[in-house]
């Protein structure tokens, strides 16, 4: 029986129980124990990464207010929109403004985009979480089962082995869930990253256009 | 409308255009006849750049998951730690093909060349080894018992002394090369993720990715001399990870890759204070000199592209696009 796996978590699992339990509706806090990906848990992209243009403190959220940046915000955060759709948009945008204030309003774009983007990853982040923790509680029953099964192994009744059989059974498909659930780790991890890729490419984009 | 922007400061607006402009557009960097390499994790691709036009000369395919890289056999040869194909592979720098391959053991990360050109130490994160290997023989000498995740690699330049990182149980392990024992364990802040001595031998600086700091460790007595942390104004400490360093030859700077700050920290080495922060690419990794140590190369894993630092001007002048989670870069004289 292929459980290697799922038995190395019981011990992780166990010490982030309670963190877990304290966790669950917070923002993800720096290095959660539950976090599953290779990458060091940094729960907001700041502005200052990706941007050195004008300050935007105070401005998350006043560019909601303007409809025209509201708007262009929308359509190039979403991740099916094409990059080169983006670029022209925001080449439109920022042609549109008045010189004086042209940087003023690719800020308040900025703005609104370092806002969308880091609001869509925090969602990502917790749900990668909650996956992750989905995956501990999977191997705590594991274990569970597994001395379940060392105990009924030890018994002789009848009822015993049919039991023992159920549950060699079970644990065989709970292990299979476990190793495909594990699979997808990675992949989830990356999604992150292709947020923060496009936040990177925008921000270049708008800053492109500053005077 | 402007209400909202009377109280920020307009002193980037114009120093925001330039450096974009300048890092994003091609620009005029003078001759130099060298070749950088690049690794890219995601891509399984080593990128061959012209130094002196930036050009992107051709794209390898070597195993999986490329990551520390290191150039042997008189920069006639590249070693790669293709990381998930648990071996590591040596690449012609003349055909650009693979010719071999070494035992590294599984999961090999980080690699360092000895001084003397023939053996090579790396790092395997997931077997809690240094494995030692002679690249005449192309065989494994010995593995040495290590911490939990071993990481980075430093060679004293005698040959003497290899210090390995542990990223779990955050030492710096002092491994005798004569010996091939470890003689002792310094500890660091969490996640050490590089080591590099200094050139006169003196000294070597570790990196913590967690701890946000790097610890500048005397080799003689073994002790933290200081440990340097980073302020960037309007970025959290969560977002300063050190991981790459570099020292000048001259001795007189020190260079660290700040990882999703998106920063290298230019650090005086006497005071062992920053003197400046330079704006490079998303999730900054390793860091490479030019031969004459006036360009300073970058991996970005994130922006997928390799920042360009022009070390007299301290400023980001270029991004080449590379292959996908670009991780190490080499310079070949």
């Amino acid at each position: 029986m292929k459980i290697t796996r799922a038995v190395a978590y019981l011990a992780f699992a166990t010490n982030l129980s309670l963190a877990a339990s304290l966790t669950d509706a917070a923002a993800p806090a720096p290095q959660d124990p539950d976090w599953p990906c290779e990458q060091a848990l940094v729960p907001e992209i700041p502005a200052a990464v990706v941007w050195a243009g004008p300050l935007v403190d105070g401005l998350s959220s006043a560019w909601e207010t303007v409809p025209d940046v509201s708007r262009l915000v929308q359509r190039i955060t979403s991740p099916v929109y094409d990059q080169g759709s983006a670029e022209q948009e925001i080449a439109a945008f920022a042609s549109m403004q008045e010189p004086r204030q042209k940087d003023e309003m690719l800020t308040l774009l900025f703005a609104g985009v370092l806002d969308t983007l880091n609001r869509d990853r925090s969602r990502m982040l917790q749900g990668i979480l909650r996956y992750s923790r989905g995956q501990s509680a999977r191997a705590m029953r594991l274990g569970e089962d597994l001395d379940e099964i060392v105990r009924l192994e030890e018994a002789t009744t009848s009822d015993s082995r049919l039991k023992l059989e159920a549950l060699r059974t079970g644990v065989l498909l709970e292990q299979r869930i476990f190793d495909e659930r594990e699979g997808s780790i990675q992949f989830l991890c990356s999604r992150p990253v292709a947020i923060e890729q496009r936040l990177g490419f925008l921000a270049r984009t708008i800053a492109a256009h500053l005077d | 409308m402007r209400a909202f922007f009377s109280r920020r400061s307009r002193i980037g607006r114009y120093s925001a255009a330039t450096l974009f402009i300048a890092c994003w557009l091609s620009v005029s960097t003078g001759a130099h006849a060298y070749t950088i390499y690049v690794s890219s994790e995601k891509d399984n691709t080593i990128t061959v750049v012209d130094g002196e036009t930036y050009q992107v000369l051709k794209t390898v395919t070597v195993g999986e998951r490329p990551r520390g890289i290191a150039l042997g056999e008189e920069n006639k040869v590249l070693y790669v730690c293709t990381s998930d194909a648990d071996h590591i592979e040596v690449l012609d720098l003349e055909t650009l093909k693979v010719t071999h391959t070494l035992p590294s053991g599984p999961d090999p990360e980080l690699l360092v060349l000895g001084p003397e050109g023939r053996m090579l130490y790396v790092a395997n994160e997931d077997d809690n080894m240094v494995t030692v290997i002679d690249t005449q023989t192309r065989e494994k000498v010995v593995e040495i018992q290590v911490g939990v995740e071993p990481e980075g690699m430093g060679i004293s330049p005698d040959g003497d002394w290899l210090v390995n990182t542990s990223e779990t149980t955050n030492m710096a392990h002092f491994i005798n090369l004569k010996t091939r024992q470890v003689e002792d364990s310094v500890l660091v802040d969490q996640r050490p993720r590089v080591a590099q001595f200094t050139n006169d031998g003196r000294q070597v600086w570790v990196s913590s990715e967690i701890g946000g700091t790097v610890s500048v460790i005397d080799v003689a007595s073994r002790k933290v001399l200081k440990k340097i942390s980073f302020q960037i104004p309007g970025i959290r400490k969560e977002s300063i990870q050190p991981v790459g360093i570099k020292l000048s030859k001259d001795g007189e700077r020190a260079f660290v890759a700040l990882g999703p700050a998106a920063r290298v920290a230019v650090v005086d080495t006497t005071s062992l204070e920053v003197q400046k922060y330079l704006l490079v690419g998303q999730r900054v990794w390793n860091l490479a000199f030019s031969p004459d140590e006036r360009w300073l190369f970058t991996t970005n894993g994130v922006s997928n592209d390799m920042s360009v630092i022009d070390l007299e001007r301290l400023r980001t002048v270029k991004s080449v696009q590379v292959g996908r989670m670009p991780w190490g870069v080499v310079v070949r004289p």
